[in-house]
């Protein structure tokens, strides 16, 4: 009988490193912290070494990745070109963010959406006032009226720009 | 008891509360009405305000974006046969079809009008639930209301469609992820990493805008395409025809009404199943339905959007008799709840019943409100589906920036929204539902509070109280039925094939 190892079963394996590790950390607590991630950990675990059994044992029913009341992941999701959409919005977002903690968010917010409208090949108009918008509406709504104390962006303050 | 409802409605009918509900219910019908932004993204991204309204003000913001969204929900079911959430997707079956019959019209008004008047109903129900739950709810201690927070989880874990396994780990999931930081009891570090950020634990709003936005935000990314390329058509006409419809149909509004208000008191069960329970029972008990349910006939779509709307009112009376969410978007709320100093559970049927009642009235006037609005605004709202990804995307990230910063002022919090927007990716990839993960975050503390009192006050032995007993007993069954009930119909599958 071998054995089928999927892919989607790695969330499986990392939620048991993870329970794992409550698991073993709490067991070093006082027992008035310890009790609660004990008693949580060991149920998951359980259950969860029985959903990795019946994710990797060939006799076990394929289960349909339909989760019913989420929503759930499409045939074009799970594509190739899907993936591949999925991993450019991926680099979008970490992108986004690395480009906050350098330039801060009053600059990166309408840039991110600038070079999203380039990316994208939106119309001139949309291009232009899209950015502008989202920087207007960062600047004065979420920094001038609600006082948000967005930081500068490392750069900008290496540079003595702020 | 009657002081109370007076003062919950002149609560909300301050005029700076009274804007905000306007805002909510205006933002609600726009952004719901796009499938991927349900009420949940909508709220997730409204909490960051939220937090520096007043109780009343806050209560009016939050409650009426969930309040309504179920109404907005059909536009593009019936329109484009695209269902708005989970809510809409019965309206669907005969809806569509109307709309292809040159009856749109007709069938988002009686959708509109028979979402009012469910909305009403349920709240009527929930309004006579409150004096039969308070005696209920203080006879509760410590021990069983550990054990109903256990169930709450258990049911929408179990519930979560064809992975009630998976449901449950990812409720556990969402309990560790509430043990992070300072332990309350003996001041303890748990689970930081000697990360400072982490010493609060994880922030509700930047969990939630990720798990719930960002897989949403990728799925229209990687969709590519506008939300709907079909003509709008006429919608001027029928909307008469389509209120008569409804109050042609009273008995039947009434009693999908009830079905939407007994799914409702069920945690975990939620929109998604009110609307095809009362679809059914309306197939079965409509005269003539068998031959013309499917084919375009009105009473699909009251029935159903009745149901959803009565519903809330139903799913509001765990939330605030016992602390436990009715529906994952319910833990939203109560998150955004704590979050201005109010909690769920005793408190609402005692010293806060002022704004269960403020609640009880927002539903009433939100869901007329909103109707009204669909039934002047259709075209302009199903306009709003028309919007390239091109244009939403970038918007949105922006806007979960922000409101991830906002919740703390901290820029880490981006980064766990980041991160989590991945896990809630990866989630969805692998059948993982998520709903049960963000109730175990918002139930985790208030487990271990009551937890810990159970054992202070009657050591392990708490668990052999009658009460805990019933509940677990409640449990099992709550875990075992569906699975039995998947295995049931999985037999029956291949008793027809063979």
């Amino acid at each position: 009988m071998s054995l089928r190892f999927q892919p989607r079963s790695l969330l499986t394996v990392a939620f048991i490193l993870l329970f794992s590790y409550i698991v073993v950390e709490s067991s070093e607590m006082p027992i008035q912290a310890k009790m609660y991630p004990y008693t949580i950990g060991i149920i998951a675990l359980l259950l969860l070494a029985y959903q990795l059994v019946r994710e990797i044992l060939p006799a076990a029913k394929t289960e349909t990745d339909k989760t019913g009341v989420d929503i759930d992941f499409t045939a074009e999701e799970s594509s190739k070109q899907g993936k591949r959409r999925a991993l450019e919005l991926f680099a979008w977002m970490y992108g986004f963010a690395l480009l906050l903690w350098l330039i801060g968010f009053y600059t990166a917010a309408p840039l991110m959406v600038l070079a999203y409208m380039l990316r994208h090949k939106e119309t001139l108009v949309v291009t232009i006032a899209l950015p502008l918008g989202t920087g207007i509406a960062t600047w004065y709504i979420f920094g001038h009226l609600l006082h948000l104390p967005f930081p500068p962006g490392v750069l900008l303050e290496w540079a003595g720009l702020v | 008891m009657i002081d109370a409802a007076i003062a919950g409605l002149i609560g909300i009918l301050q005029w700076k509360a009274l804007l905000l509900m306007m805002v909510g219910i205006v933002i609600s019908s726009t952004l719901v009405a796009m499938p991927g932004i349900g009420s949940k993204t909508a709220i997730a991204l409204l909490l960051p305000i939220a937090f520096t309204l007043n109780q009343f003000e806050a209560i009016c913001l939050i409650m009426s974006v969930w309040a309504v969204s179920n109404t907005a929900n059909s536009i593009t079911s019936i329109l484009f046969s695209v269902p708005g959430g989970g809510g809409s997707q019965a309206t669907i079956m005969d809806g569509y079809p109307m709309a292809k019959k040159g009856e749109a019209a007709r069938a988002l008004a009686a959708s509109f009008t028979s979402s009012a008047i469910g909305g009403i109903i349920g709240a009527i129900v929930l309004l006579v639930a409150i004096p039969i739950l308070r005696p209920l709810v203080l006879l509760l201690g410590p021990p069983e209301f550990f054990m109903l927070v256990m169930v709450g989880i258990a049911m929408v874990g179990a519930l979560s469609g064809k992975a009630p396994v998976k449901g449950i780990i990812a409720g556990g999931l969402g309990l560790i992820i509430s043990m992070v930081g300072v332990h309350i009891i003996t001041g303890l570090h748990r689970f930081t990493f000697d990360q400072i950020f982490l010493i609060d634990g994880f922030k509700l709003i930047p969990v939630t805008i990720g798990l719930f936005a960002i897989p949403e935000l990728i799925y229209m990314g990687v969709k590519g395409t506008g939300i709907s390329d079909l003509p709008l058509g006429d919608l001027s006409k029928g909307r008469k025809q389509g209120i008569q419809d409804a109050f042609t149909h009273r008995w039947l509004i009434l009693r999908s009404s009830l079905i939407g208000v007994w799914v409702g008191i069920i945690p975990g069960l939620g929109s998604a199943v009110a609307d095809w329970f009362a679809y059914g029972s309306a197939k079965q008990t409509c005269p003539g339905a068998r031959e013309t349910f499917g084919k375009g006939d009105v009473r699909g779509v009251i029935a159903v959007d009745a149901a959803t709307n009565a519903k809330e009112g139903g799913s509001l009376i765990p939330t605030l008799a016992f602390g436990i969410p009715g529906s994952s978007t319910l833990a939203l709320i109560f998150g955004g709840l704590i979050i201005v100093g109010i909690t769920p559970g005793r408190d609402m049927l005692t010293k806060d019943l002022h704004l269960t009642f403020s609640m009880i009235w927002l539903l009433i006037i939100g869901t007329i409100i909103t109707s009204i609005l669909c039934l002047t605004f259709t075209r302009q709202l199903a306009m709003a589906t028309k919007l390239r990804p091109t244009l939403m995307i970038p918007v949105i990230l922006v806007m979960a920036v922000i409101g991830s910063f906002a919740a703390s002022s901290r820029f880490e919090d981006v980064l766990i929204m980041f991160a989590f927007g991945t896990i809630g990716y990866f989630m969805r990839a692998g059948g993982w539902p998520r709903p049960p993960l963000l109730l175990g975050l918002v139930l985790g503390p208030i487990a271990e509070r009551h937890m810990w009192t159970s054992v202070q006050l009657h050591g392990v032995d708490f668990l052999w109280r009658p009460g805990v007993l019933i509940i677990f007993a409640l449990l099992v069954v709550c875990v075992a039925y569906p699975m039995f009930q998947d295995r049931n119909s999985k037999l029956r599958a291949q008793e027809t094939e063979s």
